[in-house]
């Protein structure tokens, strides 16, 4: 154990200009055009997670505003406000005072707008217009269907691909150099096949096998991904499966509360861990079947516990299934 | 025939001492609104089962020191409009009356539901603020989570159900005036039915008495027994053990729980009686169903689906058994709640974290759990660059 402090890597490598963003040579492009004109539009960035939509935008405001890019900049996260209301006030607060630097607007970034219901989100499209000469907005989602359309046609779209595994491995090989690491092929396969183009769960799970292993290879990396996995989740489909549905719901009940997981990353979790399941070939389909359809639920829905004992329910009736 | 006249309102107390057995309340009201002063708590909150004089302290105050009432009740709530309309003048504005005062009743505060009372609960809110003369509300069920906020508003005061010894005595009190003899052994038992809803055993004296000089023990089953509202295990009882629509239904409306308590209630007894896996798994699926057409209603002002979800939830679990089971199940209340209340601590330290972490990996706090496991691992073995607090470290390290 050593006692040095590590910066968290995802951060360490976090791109600071646009050139060095991995992958995403499209949005680049575009997004250079802006820098050189020095003028934008509001945006939206849509796209799965840790495909690079925030280093995008910190980068955008990197080469905008320069050393004054922390006070040009609003970061604010859809999910984490308690409401359009309190984004609103800070917007405000934010657009109040003049952009440093010699640039005329601020920009604001709203991350997972798609958490906004389409009531917040009408609310916020009046926010925008009302301040279109001092701020640009740009909105980060996973859907842009899940944007109400005014507001996607207030804004110029980009649209981030999930990452290619040519280019995580590139992004892992260059923290690797820089960081000294063994890293080994296997190793490598392995974080690409667990991560599936998410580069900030790449990152994090190259950093933890390094943390507990010198050499990474696929053991390394697995042993990390299966005690990161949340087990709790396979135990309680397992016990559905088997037949314990009331066990099963009593797990389900503590990974909600003290793990605090919303019902659609839950829902994730079971899928994958369900595909990894040695069983029959038409329970297999039953309960794909089963998975997407509450997985759509828990979206429409109002109550994410609720929904998800409904698809134990369903799981633990085809366990029981001949 | 003479004009028909309640009696509930023809013997509605005069003064605050003709009130029924709710001494301490009628106290705590009549401080408040002598002493009140702008600067302080504007509003009082009277809670408590219906007809046990809350509406009645507050016309009795006004009476006895002179004050004009301006009265407001949940057909006024719709819109911020019609409550501005009501009282948005009145309560800044001097009495037109000849009177010492104004005293302002906001009735059946509970009766303005979500969000269907679009801006109704923010115009109540500014009317508190803006007020210059008292205002006392009152409320069945001030614990509904859309009240939270008015609740930090105003000061709290219980009503209990009015005991039985008082409501002999104010009901006999009314057949004397009336000139109408009844048996002692009638009143008693009006009074037991009511169980502590003083307007309703009121009502069923008058409906008892209705054409008759002397009334006796015989007329007794004339009146209706009152149906009260039903213990949520009745509810459960109906819905579980019965097919019968009419049945279900009746349970469902007259239950002391909301259709959202009632919810709760089913999600934690259905697999107690039910014991096919079919059975359980259409259950839960028709809750599925019904809790969708809420996101419906909550997304997008469906209000029109709100039927179709209490439809859904309580046929959809009564009709998913093949047979009523012969069985006792002692049913349970909802777990979840119980809990969340103990893993509070878990929760609150998991947010701080989350948000520390949030902000220094430009992420969500959801994501940033997502994320938790890995940042468990590392710190077992290293030291990370994030400002955590000792038990906060010690909390990651425990994750996985």
């Amino acid at each position: 154990m050593t006692n040095e402090l590590e910066e968290i890597w995802t951060e360490k490598y976090r791109p600071k200009v646009l050139e060095d963003v991995v992958g995403q040579t499209e949005v680049v492009k575009r997004l250079k055009a802006f820098v050189r004109s020095k003028n934008l539009q509001n945006l939206l960035f849509a796209g799965p997670a840790g495909t690079g939509k925030t280093t995008c935008a910190i980068a955008l405001a990197h080469e905008l505003f320069g050393k004054e890019w922390r006070n040009n900049l609003l970061e604010l996260n859809a999910s984490d406000e308690r409401g359009i209301d309190i984004i609103r006030n800070k917007v405000k607060n934010f657009a109040r005072s003049k952009p440093l630097g010699d640039v005329q607007y601020k920009i604001i970034y709203l991350d997972e707008s798609d958490a906004l219901t389409r009531e917040a989100q009408q609310a916020l499209r009046r926010t925008m217009e009302n301040y279109t000469r001092t701020c640009r907005f740009i909105l980060a989602a996973n859907y842009s269907s899940k944007i109400i359309d005014p507001i996607q046609s207030r804004c110029a779209l980009f649209r981030f691909a999930p990452l290619s595994d040519k280019e995580v491995e590139e992004r892992l090989r260059y923290i690797g150099k820089k960081e000294e690491l063994h890293i080994e092929e296997s190793g490598i396969k392995a974080i690409l096949e667990i991560a599936r183009g998410d580069l900030r769960n790449a990152i994090n799970l190259l950093q933890a096998t390094a943390a507990t292993s010198k050499k990474i290879d696929e053991d390394a990396v697995y042993k990390v991904s299966s005690k990161a996995k949340p087990k709790d989740i396979e135990e309680c489909v397992k016990l559905a499966l088997s037949g314990k549905f009331d066990e099963a719901r009593k797990k389900l009940d503590s990974i909600i509360i003290n793990q605090g997981l919303a019902g659609e990353d839950v829902i994730r979790q079971i899928h994958r861990i369900v595909l990894g399941l040695d069983i029959p070939e038409e329970k297999l389909v039953g309960l794909l079947d089963k998975i997407g359809e509450y997985d759509f639920r828990v979206i429409e829905g109002s109550d994410d516990r609720l929904q998800l004992d409904a698809l134990l329910a369903q799981i633990y009736l085809i366990g029981k299934e001949k | 025939m003479n004009e028909f006249i309640p009696w509930a309102e023809k013997y509605r107390p005069k003064s605050t001492k003709e009130v029924v057995g709710q001494n301490l309340a009628v106290e705590k009201a009549l401080d408040f609104v002598k002493n009140f002063r702008k600067e302080k708590t504007k509003a009082l909150l009277l809670y408590g089962p219906p007809g046990n004089g809350k509406t009645s302290i507050v016309q009795a105050i006004a009476n006895e020191l002179n004050y004009e009432l301006i009265e407001m009740n949940t057909s006024d709530f719709r819109t911020a409009d019609s409550i501005k309309e009501k009282i948005g003048h009145a309560v800044t504005q001097q009495s037109l009356l000849f009177k010492k005062g104004k005293l302002i009743l906001i009735d059946e505060i509970d009766g303005i539901y979500g969000n269907a009372d679009r801006g109704g609960l923010p115009a109540i809110y500014k009317v508190l603020e803006e007020s210059n003369y008292p205002i006392i509300l009152t409320a069945n069920d001030p614990w509904k989570s859309s009240l939270k906020t008015l609740r930090q508003k105003c000061a709290l005061v219980q009503m209990k159900r009015v005991d039985i010894r008082s409501e002999v005595n104010k009901l006999d009190e009314i057949a004397k005036k009336e000139g109408i003899e009844v048996e002692e052994d009638v009143i008693h038992e009006i009074a037991r039915l009511s169980q502590g809803d003083l307007r309703a055993a009121i009502n069923d004296l008058q409906t008892i008495c209705q054409g008759r000089k002397v009334v006796r023990k015989e007329d007794l089953k004339e009146i209706e027994a009152r149906i009260k509202e039903v213990q949520i295990f009745d509810t459960l009882l109906a819905i579980f053990k019965s097919k019968d629509k009419k049945i279900i239904f009746d349970a469902f409306n007259n239950s002391d729980k909301s259709p959202d308590e009632i919810l709760l209630w089913l999600v934690e007894n259905i697999p107690k009686e039910y014991e096919k896996p079919g059975e359980i798994a259409e259950a839960f699926n028709y809750l599925s169903r019904a809790d969708v057409f809420k996101g419906r209603i909550i997304h997008n002002q469906a209000w029109g689906l709100q039927s179709f979800v209490n439809e859904l939830m309580c046929l959809g679990v009564a009709f998913a058994k093949r047979e009523k089971y012969h069985k006792f199940t002692r049913y349970s209340p909802p777990g979840i709640l119980v809990k969340m209340g103990r893993s509070k601590f878990a929760r609150a330290s998991r947010d701080k974290v989350a948000e520390k972490i949030g902000k220094v990996c430009h992420c969500s706090k959801k994501r940033a759990v997502e994320q938790f496991p890995y940042f468990s691992i590392i710190l077992k073995k290293r030291k990370l660059e994030i400002e955590l607090e000792k038990e906060e470290v010690e909390y990651l390290k425990k994750y996985t």
